[in-house]
């Protein structure tokens, strides 16, 4: 039985904001410990950002007020390393300092639940869409240690290769170092794609994706990319690092799909695209990996799945594609099961919708189909100065523990059971019989906006 | 404690509400960690606070005490604080206390500095004129790239999209301004990071409040429409006009 509710705690009742691009982490130690996150202001307009806080596995949540950001939270992706209560995230500030386009800080809280101030593990500029991984690892030499990942856009790298991953490997000492592993390792149009994705085995095995971009246009905004996939077999802590996987180019990096095309800052169903990819590697065995990554085509926006089972030498045709699709967020459970989240435009032309559906396979080939919501994709509007970019959010997340799938996704928070057919609940008061929010006061109508949902999958 | 100490608890609060300790070393909520600095308090009255928290009088949530001046239980206080926890209740963290509930006079004050109250809109104004270095009178009369502006520089989400809007100036209200017009930066941007920030169209009208500042990516140093209020209709000119010369006063919160 899915589990979905509303993570708006319900003293925000009143509340409006545009609580997209959501992320989620749930502490491999503890499963009733999850930390998600938001565009989320806080609610008084103090000096933090919030994120927000489950103790019961996701039943309730509350909004802990612990992220230095000085407006919002801006891009932001969490991670407990599975050491106690330990939490781990990148984050962009907003607003970034002052002459500053963004400004990137790598962060850590030994209690999530404790109201002191997240500790700045390093702070810099001009980068985007931090994206944590963290664990402790299991075995060997440096058992115990937790190491912190962070895939990032560097903007300010040197020759253009701006594919990033910060790695500390004992990021729970009292002053962390970190290196910046710069895993592009061929020419590009002059940076890579903001999207880097890393993903961690016990074993030491570390996968990461992005998008290699060849050429931009700055007229058309047309991207040609290469979705290319590296591999480190230590950790981060190669000689070379992430240089496993070499191409028939003799670079490192095996491109899976070569010469995609799509246009940057598009827009689909209110949200703007430019790329999505996703990775998961099964927990049984790393040399099984999953990859979700997008391009354009006649049709539409079109996501696309593929396997290898050779530690990502070779890769599958394609196992799935998705039309008019956005946010794939991909996992691997204990049972090697693979769940799918995404987000996929219905009646494009006619009566747009937001469907949020998870699939979930073991063989790759079969997906079953769980319908988690589907909201209008007109309303409210992403219009500025109230609605903004990114509208649902440039990505959502789905990851697993044990058996579980646990999950987050922003839409539209109508209480309307026929957008939610797989029942959902809310924290903030809400009437489903006149499907309206209503305020703390539970009298007061509340317009609608855009939520995050957690959802818990067994 | 003196009016200058009591304004600057003002100055670096958002939430001030007159309430009673009803228990130390407890929370109103499951969520918040006990401590040895938290206590259950029943908010008596709001004086200031956002909108969606002034409905507050009679319940009680949690304040994580300062630890500068003790309170007992059953004591009543003026608390200033900030936000901190929000479940079926809220925590806050306080910044500082008043023994008993402030003058009738000062609590007005506190009332009218709460967001989205028309005294709090006018303080915010009042404070974006002081801030700005000119203001003037006039109408966009061209949108263009900044020369300085790299057209092929990187994509990124979070770019500001800068465009230069010139304005044909009416009248300058404020500030040195020799010439008939002006050009100002904008962000064209609507990522989440400036869609707060105004954007021009030709043709368009009204009250510039400007600020001159470097801006490192384009390596000069311009007007700039950056700020939410940097923008105003022209019929706002008599008030702001009003305005002008004024001390502006930190307004808090937005």
């Amino acid at each position: 039985m899915v589990m979905i509710v509303n993570i708006i705690p319900n003293s925000l009742s009143g509340e409006t904001n545009q609580d997209s691009e959501p992320s989620l982490a749930v502490n491999p130690a503890n499963p009733l410990q999850i930390a998600a996150s938001a565009f989320t202001p806080d609610p008084m307009g103090g000096p933090n950002a919030p994120i927000y806080v489950s103790t019961d596995g996701g039943q309730t949540w509350v909004l802990n007020s612990i992220v230095p950001s000085r407006r919002i939270t801006g891009d932001i992706s969490q991670s407990f390393s599975g050491t106690e209560s330990k939490l781990y995230a990148g984050v962009l500030k907003f607003p970034a300092r002052s002459g500053a386009q963004t400004e990137q800080n790598l962060l850590r809280t030994t209690d999530f639940l404790s109201p002191a101030t997240m500790e700045v593990l390093k702070d810099s500029t001009d980068q985007d869409q931090p994206w944590a991984q963290a664990t402790t690892v299991r075995g060997g030499a440096d058992v115990g240690k937790e190491k912190f990942y962070l895939g990032y856009n560097d903007l300010a790298a040197p020759g253009g290769r701006t594919a990033t991953v910060d790695l500390s490997p004992d990021a729970g000492s009292v002053n962390p170092n970190f290196d910046s592993i710069r895993i592009e390792r061929r020419s590009t149009s002059g940076q890579n794609g903001p999207q880097i994705r890393p993903v961690v085995h016990d074993d030491g095995t570390v996968y990461a994706v992005f998008y290699g971009w060849r050429t931009f246009s700055s007229i058309s905004k047309r991207v040609r990319a290469d979705v290319v996939v590296v591999r480190d077999d230590s950790g981060g802590a190669d000689p070379d690092p992430f240089a496993a996987l070499v191409d028939d180019d003799n670079f490192a990096g095996v491109r899976v799909a070569r010469d995609i095309t799509f246009t940057w800052n598009a827009t689909l169903g209110q949200q703007r695209v430019g790329g999505d990819l996703s990775i998961a590697v099964d927990p049984n065995d790393s040399s099984t990996v999953y990859l979700a990554w997008a391009d354009q085509r006649v049709a539409g926006h079109m996501l696309h799945i593929q396997r290898s089972t050779d530690r990502g030498a070779t890769w599958s045709q394609e196992l799935l594609t998705i039309t008019n699709g956005k946010n794939p967020a991909l996992a691997i459970n204990s049972e090697s099961e693979v769940g799918l989240l995404y987000q996929q435009v219905a009646d494009l032309d006619t009566n747009p919708r937001w469907e949020t559906h998870l699939r979930r396979t073991t063989d790759g080939l079969a997906w079953n189909d769980l319908l988690l919501a589907t909201t209008p994709a007109t309303t409210p509007s992403a219009i500025p100065p109230q609605g903004f970019q990114p509208y649902l959010g440039d990505y959502d997340y789905l990851m697993a523990v044990g058996q579980e799938f646990y999950g987050i996704f922003s839409a539209n928070n109508r209480p309307d059971l026929a957008n939610f057919p797989n029942e959902v609940s809310y924290q903030r008061n809400a009437d489903f019989d006149s499907r309206r929010l209503l305020a703390r006061d539970g009298v007061t109508p509340v317009p609608i906006s855009i939520d995050p949902f957690f959802f818990k999958v067994p | 404690m003196s009016s200058s100490q009591i304004d600057e608890l003002r100055r670096r609060s958002t939430f001030a509400f007159v309430g009673t300790v009803r228990r130390l070393n407890a929370a109103a909520m499951d969520a918040v960690p006990v401590t040895d600095n938290t206590a259950v308090v029943t908010v008596d009255e709001v004086l200031q606070a956002p909108p969606m928290f002034t409905d507050l009088a009679g319940s009680d949530i949690t304040v994580q005490l300062d630890d500068a001046e003790p309170v007992q239980e059953g004591q009543q206080a003026t608390f200033f604080t900030t936000g901190g926890i929000y479940g079926t209740s809220l925590a806050v963290q306080e910044v500082g206390h008043v023994e008993g509930r402030v003058g009738a006079e000062r609590a007005a004050e506190l009332a009218a500095m709460s967001p989205a109250t028309p005294e709090h809109q006018t303080a915010r104004l009042q404070k974006r004129i002081a801030d700005a270095d000119v203001v003037v009178v006039g109408m966009i009369s061209l949108i263009r790239f900044p020369s300085e502006y790299n057209r092929h520089g990187p994509a990124s989400e979070h770019a500001p999209l800068w465009r230069e809007a010139t304005i044909d100036i009416e009248s300058v209200e404020k500030g040195e301004l020799s010439q008939d017009e002006v050009t100002v930066i904008f962000a064209e941007s609507t990522d989440a990071e400036w869609h707060q920030t105004p954007t021009f169209r030709v043709g368009q009208s009204g009250v510039f409040l400007l600020d001159r500042q470097e801006i490192p990516e384009l390596q000069i140093e311009a007007y700039v429409a950056l700020d939410p209020l940097a923008y105003q209709p022209p019929e706002r000119l008599d008030s702001i006009a009003g305005l002008i010369g004024e001390p502006g006063e930190p307004a808090g919160t937005s």
